[in-house]
């Protein structure tokens, strides 16, 4: 399928919006690329089901483009040695 | 010398249980107070308040902890202080908090915040009534900052933000958002008011350190910046090698 006609500039606002409003993402910092018929999507979420949830969100917001969700989920890693302050 | 424990943007779903509360079983061997910088939910819904109350239930340190802006998106913002309230954490909006530690008492300060930039890439009071109504709301906030600061006893001052109160945690970021990501009207509140360290989230790709324009500590403890469940910051009193 081709992708529609919509020029990028806007496209990438347009999921950027939805990314932020769209009630299984809230995510307001994933980066949004578009290149060709690709969006690649990089960024840091805070669990798998939402970083799931980003792909669905992008494909309805952009269909007929092939979405590569390249974001990570939050690793908790244990706190590393003390700060001390002077 | 007083242990602070600190993170922000933990960002809980109602998916979320059980994913932060196996890294802190050591928190209270390790610090003395912990503290959360605002975005504690996804949405700002109260069953995702409850969700990250369980997870913090039961720890033996105080928490305190400002909102932040995804706290306020369903417009449940004040159910979310009541389920966190509920719980056992302490919630600052304009308001200050004095806990008695083992190195010391810990005097804590915090708000949201909010945006507006940089002095001298900032927006301003002028103009349009939403324009008025952004500044004035950073204005009110900070002034209130101000005041739960100069409030506060104790051996050390301790300043909660979400947004952030200088430029220089921001790195990272695009130039554009900086508006969006904080207000230098922040940091000068805690300059005017004096402070041992301000603690902030928000800035997802900032950098952790930073200092303010009167040489008070600034970290951005992101959970996406430091990479870690927390960082621990020792500062006030002596014996600081024991830290």
């Amino acid at each position: 399928m081709d992708a529609p006609a919509e020029p990028k500039h806007y496209l990438v606002g347009h999921i950027r919006e939805a990314l932020a409003q769209d009630a299984r993402v809230n995510e307001l910092t994933i980066q949004v690329t578009i290149a060709g018929e690709k969006i690649f999507l990089t960024g840091n979420v805070a669990t798998a089901e939402r970083r799931d949830a980003i792909t669905e969100v992008v494909g309805e917001v952009a269909p007929g483009y092939n979405v590569h969700n390249e974001t990570t989920v939050q690793a908790y890693e244990a706190a590393p040695d003390a700060e001390t302050l002077s | 010398m007083i242990r602070l424990a600190a993170s922000a943007d933990v960002h809980f779903g109602t998916e979320s249980a059980g994913t932060l509360r196996p890294q802190l079983t050591d928190l209270p061997e390790r610090a003395d107070v912990y503290v959360l910088c605002g975005d504690l939910t996804r949405s700002g819904d109260a069953n995702e308040a409850s969700i990250l109350a369980e997870e913090l239930a039961g720890i033996e340190i105080p928490i305190v902890a400002v909102l932040g802006n995804h706290d306020y998106h369903s417009g449940q913002e004040d159910v979310v202080r009541k389920v966190m309230e509920e719980s056992g954490v302490t919630v600052l909006e304009g308001e200050a908090t004095t806990i008695t530690t083992a190195g010391g008492r810990v005097g804590i300060a915090g708000t949201k915040g909010f945006g507006g930039g940089f002095a001298g890439a900032c927006a301003t009071e002028f103009g349009e009534g939403e324009m008025k109504s952004f500044i004035g709301h950073t204005k009110m906030l900070s002034a209130k900052l101000e005041d739960a600061i100069n409030s506060l006893n104790g051996d050390a001052r301790v300043v909660l933000t979400h947004y952030a109160p200088v430029k220089g945690t921001l790195v990272g970021e695009k130039l554009e958002i900086y508006p969006f990501l904080g207000s230098y009207l922040l940091g000068e509140a805690v300059d005017r008011a004096g402070a041992d360290l301000v603690l902030h989230g928000h800035a997802h790709a900032g950098t952790e350190k930073g200092v303010t324009p009167g040489g008070i500590h600034v970290r951005n403890v992101a959970l996406p910046v430091i990479k870690h469940v927390y960082n621990v910051y020792c500062f006030g009193g002596d014996a600081l090698d024991s830290c």
